[in-house]
């Protein structure tokens, strides 16, 4: 009798939820191509890329009210690329054949209480070594690997060495995988994020602090602080990143952006990332200069640097062009390699 | 040491006088009017948007020739 009841209230507020509820489903999208010229000083190519600073994409994405002060939402985001900027190589023009790749699988619940999510999504603390105010990321960010990352330093003589992505990751905690997150409210445009799940068969956490405000004239600041936990793999260490980023903007267009992160490789050896860069933006013009440095990534002793200059423009809301140019290097003792060269135009379109 | 300058650092920040935006990332697609869905942005599929309401001509019609299909089904 007791569960008759149960059921019986349940179901009855759950018609007049659904009853009250008022769901639109949104499908959007972009497409994001570029033309990269590559010289890693023994050969050089050009190549027709997806540009992975933002991925050809698009998303359903949907809310709904459950009840007043309580919203129920769902994002389905998929990427599909053909020929990824960051998989290209010289030996693999193509990279790899295009396939439908999982972003957000993910559901919430919004209310005063805060945001808890469920599914294949951001960590807590993913993206927190990229905030970034620049204008510019379409181009360049953080992400250093995401233009080239696959292309090998060389020696002279032609000898492959390490890839650019794997001496200078941004070791960006632990992305996106299959979470439960739980943000807080926003305290004066502070909030903490909290996020455990799995990826690659190993438990995960993750604990960022996101701030972001506006201070007027004086401009914009955001900024996160991150940790990340991931389980060791039999006979590793536990994989930990601790970092975090900050970027200002300040009213007239100036900008400049700071990131760092330590990550536990080995149990004696700490990768460690740091990225700054500089830009103006005015209207529809951004323009912008990164340096990056990645130190013990690939190997002990290895110290490899990043320069890049770019330049967005935006005539239109939904149209982005891009130019690009590069200089990645590697120091590692015993052996000289060449240094990389980079150059990609490219325009992303929302549709 | 290092928690407590972030910590203490965070907290100034909280008290700051600045008005809290919402930071999206640049990485991801863009806010604002897109080249085929217009000034909206995205594609709206609204629940029920494409039915017409159960009074209508439209509705009746639809209903007339639901019925006429199943009664001269093969």
């Amino acid at each position: 009798m007791q569960k008759s009841a149960l059921w019986f209230a349940a179901a009855a507020a759950f018609a007049g939820a659904v009853q009250a509820q008022d769901i639109e489903v949104k499908l959007s999208g972009q497409v994001n191509r570029a033309v990269m010229f590559a010289d890693d000083g023994v050969q050089s190519d050009s190549f027709h890329v997806d540009n992975d600073n933002s991925s050809t994409r698009f998303r359903f994405a949907g809310t709904g009210e459950v009840s007043p002060g309580l919203k129920a939402g769902l994002i389905f985001e998929v990427e599909y690329q053909s020929s990824p900027s960051n998989l290209v190589s010289f030996a693999d023009r193509d990279g790899a054949s295009p396939t439908l790749d999982e972003r957000y699988m993910d559901l919430f619940f919004e209310g005063g209480f805060g945001k808890l999510s469920l599914g294949q999504g951001d960590g807590a603390a993913n993206g927190g070594v990229e905030v970034d105010l620049s204008g510019t990321s379409v181009a360049h960010y953080a992400d250093i690997s995401a233009t080239g990352g696959a292309l090998a330093f060389r020696t002279a003589a032609g000898g492959m060495g390490p890839s650019m992505g794997s001496v200078l990751s941004q070791q960006d905690f632990e992305s996106r995988y299959d979470r439960a997150r739980y943000d807080t409210p926003a305290f004066g445009g502070l909030r903490l994020a909290l996020s455990t799940g799995a990826k690659d068969s190993r438990d995960v956490q993750e604990a960022a602090l996101w701030y972001a405000g506006d201070f007027g004239p004086a401009g914009k600041l955001a900024a996160a602080l991150g940790y990340s936990r991931e389980d060791a793999a039999p006979g590793g260490v536990d994989d930990e990143v601790v970092g975090g980023s900050a970027s200002w903007l300040a009213s007239g267009g100036f900008n400049l952006t700071f990131g760092h992160t330590q990550r536990d490789v080995t149990a004696t050896r700490e990768g460690k990332f740091s990225y700054f860069k500089a830009g103006y933006k005015t209207g529809k013009h951004a323009v912008s200069a990164d340096y990056a440095l990645g130190d013990d990534q690939s190997a002990a002793g290895d110290e490899a640097k990043s320069m890049s200059l770019a330049y967005v423009f935006t005539p239109i809301s939904w149209a982005e062009l891009f130019a690009l140019a590069k200089k990645a290097q590697l120091d590692q003792p015993g052996t000289a390699y060449e240094d990389i060269t980079l150059v990609m135009l490219g325009t992303r379109l929302k549709f | 040491m290092r928690l407590a300058a972030c910590v203490a650092a965070a907290a100034t920040l909280a008290a700051c006088s600045a008005a809290p935006f919402e930071y999206r990332s640049q990485t991801e697609i863009p806010e604002g009017p897109g080249m085929l869905s217009g000034e909206a942005g995205a594609f709206s599929l609204r629940a029920g948007a494409t039915l017409p309401p159960r009074d209508s001509d439209e509705y009746r019609e639809f209903q007339e020739w639901r019925e006429w299909k199943r009664r001269n089904a093969k």
